[in-house]
């Protein structure tokens, strides 16, 4: 157990910052975002305590967090679901986007300053914030963000690219 | 070099927990690992017979054992206790060393210290309230205090370099606690009858003050380009000696000043709540012109923080009135808190506080800098 409660602590450590930053990023205020910060830790502790095993602690630490968000979004009040799954792009067929073309987003979007980027992304519907700040934010891979949210790679690059757009647009509009 | 997403990215990473929300959360997780074991009967019925004596399992009896003794009312009592009581060994050997192996990162050990340095000063606060602190119990602070304060500045030194955020949050922090609690014990010791406590008072005190003095200069050896520095000689020797390191730190260093300013902001303002919650929590108590002028010099600090706010305050001088507000609302928050304690005494208004209406503050702080270290006292 003892092993067990050391490696938590590294974690803590290690991975505090992020998920707060994570959390900072899809929540409305501070404090909420600190305290799911805090009881993601502390679900995650509940979980190896009971013996429970968890392979890699990062990853199972942004799933829980995500949960917590999801919940925070079911329950909420002050934010509707619609906010969160809102995709006025309604029809379009997800697949119908190569990966390939969010590179290229990707380098259209350096010509903007960065600078304001952080309030930008704010204003985005939730489901492209989540991708987004974990590609960019907390510099999780493809992969591991579709391990995370539970959707094949290619739904994650479409929605990135999307929701890249969509920033682009709020940018520009700006 | 200016890409969206590097921006992004960097922006972002100033998004962070300040020290004291860390240390609040890793308290409430250790909290809960320390109540799960608590909680779970030592006779409880494993599986197998040989876990039971595994030296895994045995070895975290021993950790519960020890936070058990920690958990238990004679070690909670020993955390108030000062030099000369019963207690006072308990607290600075059993529970305090506790503290600090349970400290694991540099970051945390740089917090626990500076909270045992800021133990030190608050027990001269008590003994100088009593009129009690002889030569002898001031060298033993002194020199307890001075173990956890160059503690925290080789930690603060070694992550200069690779993390300047943390390093200028932790001396800041150390520096305005020093100004506070100095005051609050230059305060106290004034009011007391006993000749040689009176003394000792004043002489720690101006220990204090050369202490907060070279924390400040060498923060900002680390932090901001080196500036010219009319704190004397202490801070030309600590540029010398760290001139090699200002010099690399400083180019990567700008660019983390925004997020520094940011980090203090916060503290200053986490701080302001907490002297704010602690006044409203004592306020009938105090008399009318009391309870307003720390009402004022509450609004006042406020006043700065949103100004600054406003201005969106980047760069070096801004740091320094950012540091100005963070010194004040510690000090505040330290008086109150004594008032609190000290029933006896008139400790408020807040002792030391700018009350000047922005400007650059630094006027009344003499030639000392950038670091806000209360003018002479009036003794």
């Amino acid at each position: 157990m003892k092993d067990i409660e050391q490696s938590f602590r590294e974690a803590f450590e290690r991975h505090a910052d992020e998920l707060f930053r994570h959390a900072s990023l899809r929540l409305p205020d501070r404090d909420r975002a600190l305290e799911l910060t805090q009881e993601c830790f502390l679900k995650v502790l509940r979980y190896v305590q009971r013996g429970e095993e968890v392979r890699e602690l990062r990853p199972f630490l942004f799933r829980t967090l995500r949960n917590l968000i999801i919940d925070e979004y079911r329950k909420g009040k002050s934010f509707s679901l619609d906010a969160m799954l809102e995709d006025d792009d309604g029809g379009t067929i997800e697949s119908d986007l190569l990966r390939d073309d969010t590179d290229e987003l990707e380098n259209a979007m350096d010509r903007y300053d960065g600078s304001r980027a952080v309030l930008a992304i704010r204003k985005l519907p939730d489901m492209y914030r989540e991708v987004l700040t974990m590609r960019y934010v907390n510099d999780l891979s493809l992969q591991e963000i579709s391990a995370l949210i539970g959707e094949s790679e290619n739904v994650v690059s479409v929605r990135l690219h999307r929701g890249l757009k969509k920033l682009r647009g709020i940018l520009e509009s700006e | 070099m200016n890409s969206f997403f590097k921006q992004l990215k960097k922006e972002s990473d100033a998004i962070r927990l300040s020290t004291r929300e860390r240390e609040v959360m890793r308290l409430a997780l250790e909290e809960a690992m320390r109540s799960r074991h608590l909680v779970k009967s030592p006779v409880h019925i494993t599986p197998s017979p040989l876990l039971f004596f595994s030296h895994r399992l045995i070895s975290s009896f021993a950790f519960v054992l020890v936070l058990a003794v920690v958990g238990s009312s004679t070690a909670y009592a020993a955390e108030a206790a000062v030099p000369g009581d019963v207690l006072y060994p308990v607290k600075v050997r059993v529970n305090e060393p506790l503290r600090a192996a349970l400290a694991l990162s540099s970051e945390a050990k740089a917090v626990w210290h500076t909270e045992a340095a800021e133990r030190r000063m608050k027990e001269a606060e008590v003994l100088a309230a009593r009129g009690t602190l002889t030569a002898e119990v001031k060298a033993g602070l002194e020199e307890s205090f001075d173990t956890h304060a160059t503690k925290v500045e080789a930690i603060v030194e070694a992550f200069g370099e690779e993390d300047p955020i943390v390093a200028a949050d932790i001396s800041t922090r150390l520096g305005s606690s020093i100004a506070a609690h100095s005051a609050v014990i230059a305060r106290l010791g004034e009011g007391g009858e006993n000749e040689e406590s009176r003394g000792e008072s004043r002489k720690l005190v101006r220990m204090l003050k050369e202490r907060g003095k070279r924390i400040a200069s060498a923060e900002r050896g680390v932090s901001v380009k080196a500036e010219r520095s009319a704190s004397g000689e202490i801070a030309v020797r600590t540029f010398a000696k760290d001139a090699g390191t200002a010099l690399t730190a400083s180019i990567t260093i700008r660019d983390s000043d925004a997020a520094i300013v940011a980090r203090i902001e916060r503290n200053a303002s986490t701080t302001l709540e907490e002297a704010e919650a602690q006044f409203s929590a004592m306020k009938e108590k105090l008399d009318a012109t009391t309870s307003q002028r720390t009402k004022t010099q509450i609004s006042n600090i406020r006043g700065h923080i949103e100004k600054f706010r406003e201005d969106d305050g980047k760069g070096s001088s801004e740091k320094e009135k950012i540091e100005r507000a963070l010194k004040d609302a510690t000090t505040v928050k330290a008086f109150l808190e004594a008032q609190e304690k000290f029933e006896g005494h008139d400790l408020l208004p807040a002792f030391d506080v700018g009350e000047n209406d922005d400007g650059d503050g630094d006027t009344e702080d003499e030639d000392i800098g950038t670091f806000p270290v209360a003018p002479t006292l009036p003794l």
